[in-house]
């Protein structure tokens, strides 16, 4: 049978990929005539999605229904029959990802209707547009006069009566559209009215670099009013909160940030499959199985059960896959893991260049029939094809030149090598060629767009000639497998670790857990009510005796891990502890080292005046019931100096305490001072039940933060516009969160470059994280607050995304060694060990050889031995050893001397 | 005969890693933000595979510039490799201040999110070589 997948965005694709990939049959259903969801209408998607669509096109285990809606459902888990536009598909489970859709109903009040009144997903189309079009200039739809002057509005159609909650991904990516305005047209105004900046982690940067270099001017004000005159200009009337003043400013274009609202299939979906919406018409999940539906079988990811940006719905659909899978069984090949035979490409270079003019974005900026000429002329080159336009004529040119025309090298121009060297590398092999007998030049984003035409075509030409040159150079490079142990290693015995444990090994392969502390449970440990009203301890128990009780699970606790060595599919450690002394082999790692809250010595007198306490500690006061005897309480949310980074529940923390004092006490006066109320998403109803409640929200002017003086509090309030002053009974403060300390140590041993000491993800395109759990060292996978301080149902999701991610490759029997490593002529090699010294991941030893001393025609003497380099397993190929070894002994494949010479030759 | 200084066209060749500088080029195309053809880009994996003979080379080429940009620090994906390039670079600026050819050589960290920086610093190196003039190699070479 196989698994179905509703819903083709970015999160449908995801879990589709995850679960094909791992073996399983996987039926895409998309109602659309196109994949890609939202994210295929945003600015900048282009680079991002069409190699994941060109995969899921050509992929043998997915099954691709476009076009197809779902019109009925029945069976149970294990054996559902689903009715797809008149098809009958039998699958064991069900993955919902149908999206959201903007909030459409604009009120008359933005000027909505006036062509110069967008939304912002009208927007990015407006951005992409202005690319391709000849003056890439960014205008006005009325007149076609260049916008000098444009105004974001956020929170349109979020956090009002129609729709109470907060979408979440607003306050994003009307930043990013902001900050793309500002890097491409630099001298226009932008300004942006809000509310509250909800940003987080390195959002909250590009916020900071708006306000700051960028000169953005975000207005915070209320319920902004757009008259459009009649001269074509739209005056936007705003209540500035900052001053208290009812102000005007006149625009040339205003963007409204619309908010995502569950999508309008959802209802029907419900009523066909069973599954529980929530208040808010979202698909209705847990905060501890935010994954799991009302119907078992049936799991749910993306923005259709909440708003959120990519990041979460990718990591979301990852977590979906692999509970879907629990209740299928692989059936399929894994692609990749046929062997494939390589042509002998002889000492010749026949050199096929294939230009693809990207649909006029290329074709449109340079003299593409120049350019072809020039790389005609080219030495070596026999075939030049400027005739395709899409990823997949282009694929397929290459297929047929290699099969068709013998050639042996190729060149591919047109196409960034960040994203789409592995989908050519594919197609060299499929067709018979080795993968590293190709080359690549980026004229789409490294010339085209960033050149004048005539400037274009004559550096086209010049980048063209480095990248013939260094194909003539180019050598096959042998590959061998290497069998994967189908083990994991978890590292940190938290919420997220013990769920990617218990996911791992549920799915069927054998899991160490390492944890450095006696007990598992981590932080959990130390909360005792979850938002949900569930007591953590309860979860806790259930986490840690499924874990103790899974046969496939080797628990250590009080243990290191140490000394890690080889690579994605065959890894080998250490753990050791007090007693432990152990070496480990796996195939696939997790890191979920969680993260630990920062004491804020000093800070309002903690530490030394007993009546200052955080909002953990706060927490246990309440489920004692200890704040009864206090009258007033101030809460001091933001502000807290010192390392570390903001929780992204910290304003939830806030909210839900202050409402869980309310109830113990109705009386109780509470202040929460702060700068941003960042209740995202769903939470936002707990900031609107808060005030409601009678808890007084005070912002205070970030140049004046408040001041706790013998026993009284005071604020400069900028909406009173006021000092207040207050004497509290106890002051509660928010933190900062730390990164785990080992994190410096694992982030050696795996490396994992740290970002503020925190894991970073694999980073393909810098605004739309399509890789959560991924890193850039393959078989090593990240989650939970190991990644970004995150709320438990992000944490878990981030766990099971990350098991599912490890589960794609141990799922498989073989990988493939890698082909960009250094080897050493131990002919030449003085056996210095400089390189050993150099080598990041001491993948490099020192290892006696006989040595040759004299030959008598068949005989040879051999006279002692000598020292020489030998590279390991481990090589990630970074070229330190080949560009540092004196003797010049050391090389690094498809980045050898010769290779990079014919490049620098021609530049 | 060589070209006076500051209006020439001036031939600058980028030693980019791959996880940072390359990206941080393909978010300037992504951002659309204009800067003067003169750059050719060499990408590698990481700066560590840079040797200092390829800028030597590239300057006795006629090459008027040459830059190295990597990962900030911290951010190598190799997590040393930038460091190394730096402390190669350091060592061959004797050579090069000997040579004459110590303004030419420049060394930047640019990350994948940097696409305005890429694009400001190719302007800005561009500018500066104009102001060195052409490379004396050159001329020996044309
Ligand atoms: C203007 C704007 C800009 C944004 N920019 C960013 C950004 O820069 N970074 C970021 O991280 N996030 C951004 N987001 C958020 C991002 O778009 C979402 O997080 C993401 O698209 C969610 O993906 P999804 O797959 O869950 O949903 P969708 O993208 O909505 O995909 C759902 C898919 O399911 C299909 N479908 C629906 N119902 C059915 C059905 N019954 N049967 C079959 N198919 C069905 C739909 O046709 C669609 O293809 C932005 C959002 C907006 C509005
Ligand atoms: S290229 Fe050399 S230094 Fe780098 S990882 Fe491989 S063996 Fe080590
Ligand atoms: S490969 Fe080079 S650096 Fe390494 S031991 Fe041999 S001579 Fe020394
Ligand atoms: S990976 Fe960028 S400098 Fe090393």
């Amino acid at each position: 049978m196989g698994i179905a997948v509703i819903g083709g965005g970015i999160a449908g694709i995801t879990a589709a990929l995850d679960l094909a990939d791992a073996g399983y049959k996987v039926y895409l259903i998309e109602k659309n005539a196109e994949l890609g969801g939202k994210v295929a209408e945003l600015a900048e998607c282009e680079t991002g999605i069409s190699p994941l669509v060109v995969k899921i096109e050509n992929h043998p285990n997915i099954e691709l229904m476009l076009s197809s809606e779902v019109e009925g459902l029945s069976g149970s888990a294990g054996d559902f029959k689903l009715n797809v536009s008149g098809k009958e598909i039998g699958v064991e489970s069900v993955v919902l990802t149908p999206g959201y859709d903007v909030y459409d109903e604009i009120a008359k009040g933005y000027g909505y209707g006036s062509p110069d009144v967008v939304t912002s997903l009208d927007f990015e189309g407006m951005l992409r547009t202005a690319t391709v079009s000849d003056t890439r200039e960014l205008v006005r739809p009325s007149d076609g006069k260049p916008v000098k002057k444009i105004g974001f509005i956020k929170c349109v159609g979020s956090r009002c009566k129609e729709n109470e909650i907060c979408s979440t991904a607003c306050c994003y990516y009307t930043a990013k559209e902001a900050w793309e305005v500002k890097e491409r047209y630099p001298d226009t105004d932008v300004y942006i009215f809000y509310m509250d900046i909800r940003t987080f982690g390195k959002d909250e940067e590009l916020v900071a670099d708006l306000k700051g270099k960028y000169g953005v001017k975000y207005i915070r004000s209320r319920v902004p009013e757009v008259i459009p005159e009649e001269d074509g200009t739209l005056t936007v009337k705003y209540e500035d909160l900052e001053k208290g003043t009812v102000e005007r400013l006149d625009l040339d274009m205003v963007v409204l940030a619309v908010g995502l609202l569950p999508s309008k299939t959802i209802e029907k979906l419900a009523e066909i499959t069973g599954v529980k919406t929530d208040a808010y018409g979202y698909i209705e999940t847990n905060l501890t199985s935010p994954m799991e539906t009302s119907v078992r079988g049936i799991l749910a990811g993306g923005a259709a059960t909440a708003p959120m940006k990519v990041r979460e719905s990718v990591t979301q659909a990852n977590g979906a896959a692999l509970k879907a899978a629990m209740f299928s069984e692989r059936t399929e090949m894994i692609p990749g893991q046929e062997e494939r035979k390589y042509i002998d490409v002889g000492e010749e270079p026949k050199i096929g260049v294939f230009i693809s003019g990207r649909e006029g974005e290329i074709a449109g900026s340079m003299d593409l029939s120049a350019v072809t000429e020039h790389v005609n002329q080219l030495r070596g080159v026999a075939v030049v094809n400027s005739e395709t336009n899409t990823l997949k004529e282009t694929m397929e040119a290459v297929e047929s030149g290699i099969v068709d025309q013998g050639l042996n090298r190729i060149v591919i121009a047109g196409y960034t090598p960040r994203a789409y060297e592995d989908l050519f590398r594919d197609a060299c092999a499929k067709a018979g060629l080795n993968p590293y007998l190709l080359e690549m030049v980026n004229l789409r984003e490294q010339c085209a767009w960033v050149h004048g035409a005539e400037e274009a075509t004559a550096a086209a030409m010049s980048q063209m000639t480095m990248a013939v040159e260094r194909a003539r150079y180019l050598e096959p490079i042998p590959i061998e497998s290497y069998p994967v142990t189908p083990k994991a290693l978890v590292v940190g015995g938290g919420v997220a670790g013990m769920i990617a444990a218990l996911d791992i090994a549920d799915v069927g392969y054998d899991v160490y857990l390492a944890e450095k502390e006696s007990e598992l449970g981590g932080k959990l440990r130390e909360i005792t009510e979850l938002r949900s009203g569930e007591k953590a301890s309860g979860v806790l128990k259930d986490l840690v005796d499924k874990v103790a009780s899974n046969e496939k699970i080797k628990v250590y606790t009080g243990a290191a891990v140490e000394d890690v060595r080889g690579r994605a599919g065959a890894f080998r450690a250490k753990v050791t502890g007090s007693d432990v002394d152990e070496e480990i082999d796996f195939g696939a790692a997790v890191l979920a080292t969680g993260a630990i809250e920062a004491v804020p010595e000093g800070y309002f007198g903690y530490g030394q005046d007993k009546n200052v306490a955080t909002q953990s500690e706060f927490a246990k006061m309440l489920e004692e019931g200890t704040v009864v005897d206090a009258n007033t309480i101030v809460m001091v949310q933001d502000g807290t100096p010192g390392d570390g980074v903001n929780s992204k529940y910290k304003s939830i923390e806030v909210v839900s305490n202050a409402l869980r004092a309310k109830k113990l006490k109705p009386d109780l006066n509470i202040f929460v001072l702060y700068q941003d109320i960042k209740t995202y998403g769903k939470w936002e109803v707990l900031y609107k039940e808060a005030r409601e409640n009678g808890v007084t929200f005070l912002r205070y002017d970030e140049e004046r933060p408040p001041e706790l003086k013998e026993g009284i509090v005071s604020v400069y309030d900028v909406i009173f516009n006021d000092e207040i002053q207050m004497k509290p009974d106890l002051v509660v403060l928010s933190t900062r969160m730390l990164p785990a300390e080992e994190n410096e140590k694992l982030s050696k041993m795996f490396m994992i470059p740290l970002k503020n000491g925190f894991f970073l993800e694999a980073q393909e395109r810098p605004k739309l994280v399509f890789t959560p759990v991924d890193t850039v060292n393959e078989g090593v996978f990240i989650c939970g607050s190991a990644v970004y301080p995150a709320m438990i149902d992000e944490s878990i999701a981030m766990g099971s995304a990350a098991a599912s991610r490890a589960c794609v490759l141990l799922a498989k029997n073989f990988l493939e060694t890698p082909g960009i490593v250094s080897v050493v002529d131990e002919d030449i090699c003085a056996g210095c060990g400089v390189c050993v010294e150099l080598c990041p991941v001491e993948a490099i030893e020192l290892v006696d050889v006989p040595v040759a001393a004299v030959t008598y025609s068949v005989m040879t003497v051999t006279s002692g031995t000598k020292k020489v380099a030998r590279v390991g397993e481990g090589c990630m190929g970074c070229g330190s050893c080949a560009s540092y070894c004196p003797s010049d002994a050391m090389s690094l494949k498809n980045f050898k001397d010769k290779q990079l010479y014919a490049q620098l030759d021609f530049a | 005969m060589g070209e006076e200084k500051g209006d020439f066209e001036p031939k600058i060749v980028g030693f980019t890693c791959n996880w940072c500088t390359y990206a941080g080029a393909d978010l300037a195309g992504t951002s659309r933000k204009k800067y003067p053809p003169n750059v050719r880009l060499i990408r590698m994996m990481c700066t560590a595979r840079f040797d200092p003979m390829f800028a030597l080379k590239a300057l006795l080429n006629g090459a008027d510039g040459v830059f190295i940009s990597g990962c900030h620090p911290g951010e190598c994906h190799y997590i040393k490799g930038n460091f190394y390039a730096r402390r190669r670079i350091a060592a061959m600026r004797t050579i090069l201040k000997q040579l004459g050819l110590d303004n030419r050589v420049k060394s930047y960290w640019i990350s994948a999110s940097e696409g305005d920086k890429f694009a400001t610093t190719m302007k800005n190196i561009t500018e500066e070589i104009k102001a060195v003039g052409p490379n004396p190699v050159r001329d020996e070479i044309l």
